[in-house]
């Protein structure tokens, strides 16, 4: 994915040199010249980085930039851009509306520097869930071996021994049936080489009756 | 001349003795039984039985597991306990699995489960470096499983998720994201993501197969989801 760039500019000359900063290859760079149009524009598309001439503004600066911030994610880099002379004046917006200042003329290597940084440091965009939400989740594993009461299975999983673990299958189901608890009983087989891969695990609330069909099932099947 | 395999077990139920004496003749194994936790523990140096029979409940609630403990601080790991108990303790079993005791049977008791029970436990050689019989399930039936947990996703990400489990989920693995939160973002009713990163429970994970759309529709819930809360 190309990094998207808008820039609020209506300098030619200084379009051009912003275009030289921002190979193609790289970014998509938009140029506005009007606030509103980027806002709009920014709902739709989401750009990583802004770049904004200060001294552009109709109307009030700090209006603009608060437009600018509310159509954009947080992790949006903004950047102004002023005059050497006019440049201080504009520092204060650094607190909470832009990220940084740059001096014009963007010329040198200076300037080259601090955008392949800025692009290094960007963040990706994200939402911290203030109430993190339960979600059902699926580990696929498989069934290597069976006793007379318990699986054995190889699941990228670890946990400690009693942990009741619900395991499906189409012929573990049938041989089992549905909805059996199945519980984590990791010292009952020495024979298991890598605790983290294979599991063992006892198949509780199971009849006689179940018993049986089981062992009449596994003796079908060669000894491990 | 082979000796005979011994079994000693303890049991206070008369008619259980009677089923389980009946089961050890036919078995033709020499056994000692015992109705007691006290008799079994006296006897368990004398008779040297190559495997136990341990009813959990004996005479009160936790005599059977009180047993199988003393049994392993006595003679160690190498003996073969087998749990004699009533269907309803599911969660007696599990303790006493992971107590020492390395099988069960439920009562009523069936004389061909326990039948077999106690004949593999006697005729495997090497008791203490495998104790159980296993099988290996056949090669050309379907083997996969699918293990059922749940998380918790704390954020989300343009390119992933993070979040937490009880499970520990091995780096580089893949697993399969019911999508209920994402409905708006991505059509599919799970999402597969890969783990790249865990530490202490919390998870990191990047989204397959997603497209530079996804992305941009991603990027824009989520700048939505900052505005909004």
């Amino acid at each position: 994915m190309k990094t998207e760039v808008f820039i609020l500019e209506n300098i030619q000359e200084d379009r051009k040199v912003l275009s030289g900063l921002f190979p193609l290859k790289k970014f998509n760079i938009k140029f506005f010249d009007d606030v509103s149009d980027l806002a709009s524009k920014a709902r739709e598309v989401l750009p990583h980085l802004v770049l904004i001439n200060l001294e552009v503004s109709k109307d009030n600066i700090v209006n603009d930039l608060e437009y600018i911030k509310m159509s954009t994610a947080n992790e949006t880099v903004i950047v102004g851009l002023a005059r050497k002379e006019k440049a201080n004046k504009f520092k204060k917006l650094q607190e909470k509306l832009i990220n940084e200042i740059w001096e014009k003329p963007l010329v040198g290597m200076a300037i080259k520097t601090r955008v392949s940084q800025l692009i290094e440091n960007m963040k990706p965009v994200s939402y911290k869930i203030q109430i993190p939400v339960d979600c059902e989740t699926f580990i696929s594993s498989q069934f290597k071996a069976m006793g007379e009461s318990d699986i054995v299975i190889k699941a990228p999983i670890r946990t400690e021994a009693g942990k009741e673990i619900n395991v499906y299958g189409d012929e573990l189901d049938k041989i089992i049936g549905k909805n059996k608890t199945l519980k984590l009983s990791s010292n009952k087989y020495k024979l298991l080489d890598d605790p983290f891969k294979l599991q063992t695990l006892t198949i509780l609330g199971l009849n006689n009756e179940e018993l049986k069909k089981i062992r009449s099932v596994i003796l079908q099947w060669e000894k491990l | 001349m082979n000796e005979k395999k011994k079994v000693l077990f303890v049991d206070d139920n008369p008619m259980d003795r009677l089923i389980l004496n009946k089961i050890l003749t036919e078995l033709d194994l020499e056994y000692k039984e015992t109705t007691c936790p006290q008799d079994f523990l006296k006897s368990i140096k004398e008779f040297k039985p190559d495997l136990c029979l341990v009813d959990l409940n004996i005479l009160q609630a936790n005599d059977g597991s009180v047993l199988i403990k003393a049994i392993r601080n006595i003679l160690g790991e190498n003996l073969p306990i087998i749990i004699i108990s009533a269907i309803e303790d599911s969660k007696d079993i599990l303790f006493n699995l992971k107590n020492g005791a390395n099988d069960y049977v439920c009562k009523p008791i069936d004389k061909s489960l326990l039948s077999s029970k106690v004949s593999n436990f006697l005729s495997n050689s090497q008791i203490s470096s495998r104790i159980l019989p296993l099988f290996s399930f056949p090669g050309h039936l379907d083997n996969s499983l699918e293990i059922l947990t749940q998380i918790k996703i704390t954020s989300i990400e343009q390119t992933g998720i993070s979040f937490t489990s009880d499970l520990e989920i091995q780096s580089g693995q893949t697993i399969r994201i019911k999508n209920d939160l994402l409905k708006d973002v991505f059509d599919n009713n799970f999402l597969r993501v890969k783990i790249y990163h865990h530490e202490y429970g919390h998870y990191k994970a990047d989204f397959c197969e997603i497209s530079e759309e996804d992305i941009l529709r991603l990027r824009l819930f989520i700048s939505k989801m900052q505005k909004t809360n």
